[in-house]
This record gives C-alpha cells, structure tokens and sequence, in this order.
C-alpha cells in the first residue's frame, strides 16, 4: 500500500512537472560542428598531432580528405610524416612533401560514424618548433549517412572539447 | 592570468590542507614512460598523482595527471553520506592552460521509498561546446514488479546505461586524446525546462518476459514513446526476439532483433549472431559464427585464446579494456580501445603472490594478422609485468614488438601510502 502510494506520488509529480514546465522563453541555436587541430607535442625531435571532430552530425563523420596542400606545416621532415587513423579510421592514402611542406590524405570509417572524438594521429620528426595548419577550404568531410558535412569550422583556440554535449533535439 | 592563479592556488591549497592533516592522508603515485627505440622517442609517459583524505564520513581525492604534453588534467572529487543524503562531488581543471573546465554535484536519497537524485552541472567557456549549465531531478520507485522511474531536466541530461541516447559527457584534450567521462552532461543550448523522461520497466504479459515503456517530453512538446519488448518467446529454444517500437510525432519505427540462445558452453565459447537480409529484415538469412574463444586456468596460470572472424564488425580489445571480442561499433561508442588489424590472439596469464606482500602478475598476448609475410601469420606480441617490491610498491614493465620490430618498451613504478 505504501509502495503504491509513492508510485502515484511519483507519477504524478511527474506529470504535473511536464505539464506546468513547458512555458516557453526556451530559446535554442545551432551547436555548430568543428574540426580541432590539436596542438603539437613534441618530445625531442619527435612530434604529433591529433585532428578530432566535435558535434559531427548526420550520425557522425565516416570519411575526411584533405586535398593537396589542405595541410601545410614548417620546421617538419616531410618524409618522416604518418597519418595514422584513430577511432575505426583507416587512412587510404597520404602523401607529405618537405618543401613546401604540405600534405594530403584520405581517410574513412566504414562501421560508424564519429560524433565527438579524436579521427586521425600525425606522427613527424621535427627540425625545431614545429606549425602545423589545415586550411577548410581543402577539407572534405563526409557522414556516416553518405552526405557531405558543410557547416563546420576548424578550431585551433580550445584545449578541451566535449564529446555528447547534449544539445536540445531538432535544436533551432 | 586569473584562471592560472586559482589553480595554482587551488593546488597549493590542497597540497597544504593534506599536509596539515598527514595522517590521515592516503594516496597513489603511478608513473609509466615508454620509449621508441627506432628513432628514439618517448612514445609515452603518464604520472598520476592521486591523495585520499578521510574525515567525518567524506573522501576527499586530489588527482593529478601528467602526460608527454605536460600537466593536462586537476582533479577535485569529494564524496560521503550526511544525514539520508549522499553527496558527491567532481571538479574539474584543465591544468594544461590553468582553466577551469567542468563540475558537477549529485545529491541522493531514499525518502518513503522513493529513490531521489539531484544531478547538477557546469561546462566551462574554456572547452568547445562551451559554456553549459543544467541540473536533472531523478525520481524512482516501485510497485510490485513494476520499476518507475521519471528525470525531470532543467538544461541537463543523465547518462543512463539502458539508453543510447544518454550517454553523460565526455572531456577530451585535444592535444592529446586524453579524456574524462562524468555522468551528468549539461546542456550546450538548454535553459529552464528541456526535458522530462518517465521509464516503466518490469511488466510483462503472456510470453513477453520484460517490457519497457519510455516517454520522452521537451520543451517543444511530445518527443517520443518508445516501447522496448525483450525475451518474445517464439517456441523454438535457441531462438527468441526483441522488439523496439518507437512513436514519434510523425513518424513510427519499428525494428526486430532476433537474439540466438546457445546454451552453455563446456570448452570452447561460440560468438554467433543471426543474419538477416539489411533488404527485408523481417527474413532470418543464417547464423553467423563471428568468433572463438577459449580459456582454461591451471594453478595459477591462465591461457586464452580468441579467433575473430567477422573482422569487418568486431576486433578484440586492447589490454586495458579486457582482451575480449567486442563490436566495433559498441567499443567506438563506449570509448574502448581496440586493434583493427589481428583476428586472433593467443594469451598467458600468470598471477602469483610476491615475495613481500601484493601479488606479481605476468602478461604475454600474442596477436596474428592476414596477410603478415611472418611465421603463421604472427602480428605482434605484448608484454607486461608488474612485480611487487612490498605491499606499497609495484614495478611495472612492459614492450611490442611487432613485424617491424621492437615496437616500444616501457617501465613504471607504483607507490601507494
């Protein structure tokens, strides 16, 4: 009897919430997606990389690629640059000159797509403080739904970024 | 300059409240380095710092984590029981640039049989996806066999493991990969009222073992109504259905999972799935045996094996989520690591008491890959040690080597008080 009675409390705590909450003054916009450049770590003359995505849509990023000169970097080795996929990413194919020292490669995912995570690893020799730059103009995002992915920025400025920041559904 | 003054003050504060109260202090100091003879590099080095201090019913926990980009993650967490309440506590510092990055308080309590929870959150201006804020009221009881449970959200969600679509929130370092997982994830555009979910679990009818009712409101109105039936018997033994039916406002979904029963198994464990044509899924098309595996201990030695054989959907788990065959797809979406390219693994396990209190533990995992122009196939071997000095410290080590050779060998020391 005492169970019952809390379950109904319960329940209808639940519904009066529901009921009364929706009042409007809730307004929403769009978390936009980003591509994050990582900042170099370097440990003597070795370095690194990581490039994620954060707020990828279309139930995620599937497949990226980079044209030529869609990555371009100084004080890099060329010949020793490795992308590396991360996260079910395999990368298909990469090429990296030293002078200038730019690159491109293509990478995809075939079992999901990435939300919000880390999607590929530069690995490099370095010669001194190493830049590493991704221009958007030369970058091509595709979705686990086999469309393109055109509202997103590059971020270079934030440190953190947050997987499964909720966002409202349908946010407007 | 004002965010690195508080961490630095929060730190120093905390280094001399500890040192205050010594004696009550414990604590953890775990350092690792590995190293990549060919060209010599550090590949890796993780130090985590972590102090306990104990008092009155609550813990208080200072973890600092160190890696190769340097000083990367402050942790604060405090947790107890005051009165009916329990109450923990999680703040979070990107000490890397001296932000603050994230906090949270859960509050819980059973009053008249009702269980309550009080989850509340802020992300910081200082990681993308930021600034947030939001709290969840948790409401759950019981009649009967019947399970109620309602979240009222207020700019916040709570990760829920029976449910995909919460997930709590996870905190990257984008230099590093390096992550953070908490369980309240405060909304990125959400103020006031954004979301209420009421779950009724526990009722069943006829053959239906279990089902499960969610109905999700926003602030925009009716979401959805989900219906999740598992267990339908379907008179054949090994073969039982799931079904997940969901409403929502202009549209219905249903989907059928067929589940295969293969009893226990004596020896050798069979991963099989049943297939059905992605065309018309309502036809089962076979079985399908995605992997093998096989575990037997002797004394204290353990040997395993397991075979992947659907490669294009599982792999097998890295060391430190468990060597175990998992789906792609579930171990990307939990965050386990995996290796994408062995379909096999052969393991001995050996765990023993040291000498001088603790117990060592010797790990040796060999991995075999297509098309590998080594003996049978062979990929790469790992190992890893941890051998007890005394009870408080612990030596680690560990190396792969791989068909290009020596991958990298590590070393690490353990000290606990």
């Amino acid at each position: 009897m005492r169970s019952r009675f809390a379950a109904f409390c319960l329940l209808a705590i639940g519904v009066v919430f529901v009921l009364t909450a929706c009042m409007g003054q809730w307004f929403t916009h769009e978390q936009k997606a980003y591509l994050v450049i990582g900042a170099p770590v370097v440990t003597g003359n070795h370095g690194e990389v990581i490039i994620s995505v954060v707020n990828m849509p279309s139930e995620g990023a599937a497949s990226i690629a980079i044209d030529d000169e869609g990555i371009t970097y100084t004080n890099i080795t060329g010949t020793s640059v490795n992308a590396e996929g991360l996260n079910g990413f395999t990368v298909l194919a990469q090429d990296f000159v030293i002078t200038p020292g730019k690159g491109r490669l293509a990478a995809f995912n075939t079992n999901v797509g990435i939300t919000g995570s880390p999607i590929l690893k530069i690995t490099f020799e370095t010669t001194g403080n190493p830049t590493f730059t991704v221009t958007k103009a030369k970058v091509s995002i595709g979705s686990h739904l086999n469309t393109f992915i055109t509202n997103w920025e590059p971020s270079t400025s934030k440190a953190y970024y947050a997987k499964d920041a909720a966002q409202e559904r349908d946010a407007k | 300059m004002i965010n690195r003054l508080l961490v630095t003050a929060a730190v120093i504060l905390s280094i001399v409240t500890f040192s205050v109260f010594a004696g009550a202090l414990s604590g953890t100091w775990q350092v690792s380095l590995s190293i990549d003879p060919s060209p010599f590099s550090f590949t890796d080095l993780s130090s985590t710092f972590a102090v306990k201090y104990t008092v009155g019913g609550f813990t208080a926990t200072s973890d600092s984590e160190f890696l190769l980009a340097g000083f990367i993650w402050q942790r604060f967490d405090v947790g107890g029981t005051l009165g009916a309440f329990d109450i923990q506590g999680d703040l979070l510092f990107g000490a890397s640039t001296a932000n603050f990055v994230y906090d949270q308080l859960i509050i819980t309590a059973i009053i008249g049989g009702i269980d309550f929870g009080l989850y509340w959150a802020q992300l910081s201006n200082a990681v993308l996806s930021g600034p947030a804020d939001g709290c969840v009221l948790r409401m759950a009881g019981s009649i009967g066999d019947i399970d109620v449970e309602s979240y009222f959200e207020i700019g916040a969600q709570v990760e829920d493991k029976n449910d995909d679509d919460f997930n709590g929130i996870t905190i990257y370092h984008a230099s590093t990969g390096a992550r953070k997982h908490y369980a309240t994830n405060p909304l990125v555009v959400g103020h006031g009222f954004t979301g209420a979910r009421l779950i009724v679990t526990g009722w069943g009818f006829g053959c239906i073992a279990d089902v499960s009712t969610t109905l999700y409101m926003t602030c925009h109105g009716f979401d959805y109504i989900k219906f999740a039936l598992t267990g339908i018997e379907t008179g054949i033994e090994w073969l039982n259905f799931d079904v997940d039916l969901m409403f929502q406002l202009q549209t219905k979904a249903l989907v059928l999972t067929p589940t295969i029963n293969l009893g226990e198994s004596t020896c050798i464990d069979v991963y099989a799935e049943l297939l059905s044509d992605p065309a018309t899924i309502t036809s089962i098309t076979g079985i399908g045996i995605y992997g093998l595996g096989f575990v037997s201990s002797f004394g204290n030695v353990t040997l395993k094996d397991l075979c992947v054989l659907g490669t294009s959907c599982y792999a097998i788990t890295t060391e430190e989520y468990g060597s175990v065959i998992e789906e792609r797809t579930d171990a990307l979406e939990y965050g386990h690591d995996f290796y994408p390219d062995y379909w096999e693994m052969f393991s001995i396990e050996v765990v023993g008491d040291g000498c001088c209190g603790g117990s060592y533990t010797f790990l040796a995992n060999t991995y075999f890959q297509a098309n590998s122009d080594s003996l049978f196939d062979w990929g790469m071997t790992h190992i890893e040690a941890s051998i007890p000095i005394n009870s408080n410290l612990f030596l680690t080590a560990d190396v792969e080597v791989d068909t290009s050779g020596l991958d990298y060998f590590g070393f690490g020391v353990k000290v606990s008080w």
